[in-house]
């Protein structure tokens, strides 16, 4: 099935091209997690993940055309 | 003592008497210091019901046990007094170098009662302390005036002082240490401007002592080495891009308040963010004493028109300023920063009372006469024309002065201020964050995030994630972070260290790290439920003090904006805030009435006595 993926800031340099968004083919029931396996994020590396601009669990399984954006944690303020 | 020097200097300005009077163990135990001695003294001693700026008005500065000691960020203190903004409890908080000196001078706290008859300033050398005339350094700038300092002093010496605008009692007038770091908020600077008392300067070099050296230095090796192994990979946006990189986030979440809050999300905002900050401004990081992150920003402009040095801005500054204003230009935010600086005023109400009057202008609630220009969205030098104006009580800024509530209900709109309890908010729309808008609202300060931040875990993911966008089930963490920040806040740390290092990863944020430390700084011998009743009791404390004052569930509210009016851009698209609905099981989790009025068994067990109202 196709999703989307969004790669926002420093994280656009896992994205093919670094294009700062996608489309992208995964098996039925592929969650969020294995999104960023596929793309290589570091596990060390400290992100947030939305899909169609919600937070999500990294267990949270993608429907087709699901958008997913994977996005640096910040804090400050 | 250990960790606490075990003296507090009394100031009666009225009579020019000075005192040192021995610090309570029980005291230091109970209320941990910092915030918590601020509030304890304000309660015996201060009426709630006294004016502000009167010589009544106490003002207390207060190190934490921790505050000087090594442990990492512990550098802060707090300013604590009757607000002149909203007429309650403040307690303003900065870092910087000037509270460990402070400690090294011999004391935890100073407190200030009276009026000196004329300017002065309080200089402590080493334990001695004496009353000077400041009558040469009334209308310099913070920067002036502590270069001046430190030259008739000791080079050496560490400066808190106010500028123009803590002279001239603007409401939101800021105390300024080591020139650039901030005691911003509710102003302080205003409370010490009625007292004229211009600055305190501090040089000491006791040693603190701490009660078992060995385990905190093994403790805080541990510490640090976990710290630096958790950056190995890709640094601390903080130490990056400083506070300001969390436009990205905020923008990116529909929270980045924009146009006096009509919107969460700015079209500019790539032009305001940490990144552009760092490529265009940076000079160099700048750290507080004992911090391994260094989010401060030494920034240098160069544009015509707008050109400076000083340190900032940060993220608050940023929204308050840029895209609270639709102002997309870095060079004129940094600049209005810079004044504010120097002349001691808050950038986040100097900025969102700039917004409120752009609303007010373009509904043609206020002409271009009353202003004195034409006042548009977007315009930077009007911002930097008006902040002085602010800090100089001229034209114009002498109604901006007041604050935007103030200024919105000269003209009958105060439904346009974007504050609580008349202090303007940081910036995270709670449209889009929810429990913000409980943490605003229940703050004892009125509209900030320093007191309890939900933003780390509703924005933040920090320590685990909660759905910005829900309302149900906010209460208890909401609850959980402002008792985390009452403990941070007396202990002397800052939040940004403290949250992610020193507390565990639960949503219950238990002080886990701070125990360690105050433990083998103080051997006061704390329990984790002792500590973390200590943050319930400031909290409480705070309340008691609110509630004499007048404060109750009336108060505890938002604008109608944001409880009525959805944003109508970004994720949260549709979205308002659920006050009403998070305040009932607030109240619940506290302990207190619905009215927000503690129980009487809730003071009990937190051993403050006594009823809560008068």
């Amino acid at each position: 099935m196709k999703i989307r993926v969004k790669m926002v800031s420093v994280l656009q340099k896992y994205a093919p091209h670094e294009m700062d968004e996608f489309i992208f083919t995964v098996e039925k029931g592929t969650n969020a997690k294995k999104v960023s396996e596929l793309m290589d994020i570091p596990e060390t590396l400290k992100y947030n993940m939305f899909i169609n601009e919600r937070y999500c669990n990294p267990e949270t399984v993608l429907q087709t055309g699901d958008k997913i954006t994977f996005f640096p944690l910040m804090d400050g303020g | 003592m250990h960790g606490w020097k075990g003296k507090i200097l009394r100031v009666d300005l009225n009579t020019r008497s000075m005192n040192e009077e021995k610090l309570n163990p029980d005291i230091a135990k109970d209320t941990i210091g910092g915030r918590g001695l601020g509030i304890y003294y304000m309660n015996k001693e201060l009426d709630p019901l006294c004016k502000p700026l009167s010589p009544e008005n106490m003002m207390i500065m207060a190190a934490g046990p921790l505050t000087g000691t090594g442990a990492p960020t512990g550098a802060r203190y707090m300013v604590m007094t009757k607000s002149p903004l909203t007429g309650a409890v403040t307690c303003s908080n900065s870092g910087g170098y000037f509270p460990t000196e402070l400690k090294k001078a011999g004391y935890d706290a100073i407190i200030v009662t009276g009026k000196a008859d004329k300017p002065v300033y309080l200089w402590i050398n080493h334990g001695q302390f004496e009353l000077r005339d400041a009558g040469h350094l009334w209308g310099k700038t913070t920067h002036e005036t502590t270069d001046l300092l430190t030259a008739e002093t000791d080079t050496k010496a560490r400066v808190a002082c106010i500028g123009p605008a803590g002279e001239n009692l603007v409401r939101f007038a800021a105390i300024m240490n080591d020139k650039d770091r901030a005691a911003g908020r509710s102003g302080v600077g205003a409370v010490m401007g009625s007292k004229n008392l211009k600055a305190i300067v501090v040089r000491g070099k006791e040693k603190i002592a701490l009660a078992d050296p060995d385990k905190f230095k093994a403790f805080n090796h541990d510490i640090l080495k976990a710290f630096k192994e958790s950056i190995k990979e890709a640094p601390l946006g903080l130490t990056v891009n400083g506070t300001a990189g969390v436009v990205l986030t905020t923008n990116l979440l529909g929270v980045l308040p924009t146009k006096n809050w009509q919107q969460g999300t700015f079209d500019n905002w790539e032009n305001i963010h940490g990144e552009t900050l760092t490529k265009k401004y940076l000079v160099s990081n700048k750290a507080c004493y004992a911090c391994p992150i260094g989010c401060g920003r030494k920034t240098k402009v160069e544009e015509p028109g707008f050109q400076g040095e000083g340190e900032g801005p940060e993220y608050e500054t940023i929204y308050a300023m840029g895209s609270n204003c639709m102002i997309d230009n870095l060079a004129a935010i940094a600049k209005a920063n810079f004044l504010c600086n120097e002349f001691g005023l808050d950038t986040i109400t100097m900025g969102a009372t700039v917004a409120c009057a752009m609303e007010l202008f373009e509904k043609g609630f206020l002409s271009e006469k009353e202003v004195g220009q034409p006042l548009n969205w977007g315009d930077g030098d009007a911002l930097v024309e008006l902040t002085r104006q602010t800090a100089l009580c001229k034209g114009f800024g002498e109604r901006l002065a007041q604050g935007s509530f103030r200024l919105a209900d000269s003209v009958g709109h105060p439904e346009l201020a974007m504050v609580s309890k008349k202090q303007e908010f940081p910036g995270y729309d709670p449209r889009g964050a929810q429990a913000m808008g409980l943490a605003y609202a229940t703050s004892p300060i009125g509209g900030s995030h320093m007191r309890g931040d939900p933003a780390y875990f509703e924005l933040f993911g920090i320590p685990q994630p909660m759905d910005p966008l829900v309302w149900k089930g906010k209460a208890k963490p909401t609850k959980s972070f402002q008792d985390l920040s009452a403990i941070i806040d007396a202990a002397g740390l800052c939040i940004f260290f403290a949250v992610r290092n020193l507390a565990d990863k639960s949503l219950e944020v238990k002080p886990t790290g701070i125990l360690a430390y105050l433990n083998a700084a103080t051997g006061a011998d704390y329990t984790l439920e002792e500590l973390m009743a200590a943050g319930e009791r400031i909290i409480n404390a705070e309340r008691q003090f609110l509630v004499k004052a007048g404060f109750a569930r009336k108060d505890d509210t938002l604008p109608s904006r944001l409880t009525k009016e959805p944003t109508p851009t970004g994720p949260a698209k549709g979205s308002v805030c659920h006050l009403e609905e998070m305040l009932d099981e607030y109240y619940q989790v506290r302990g207190w009435s619905q009215d927000g009025i503690p129980s009487e068994k809730k003071l009990t067990e937190l051993e403050l006595g006594g009823k809560a109202s008068q």
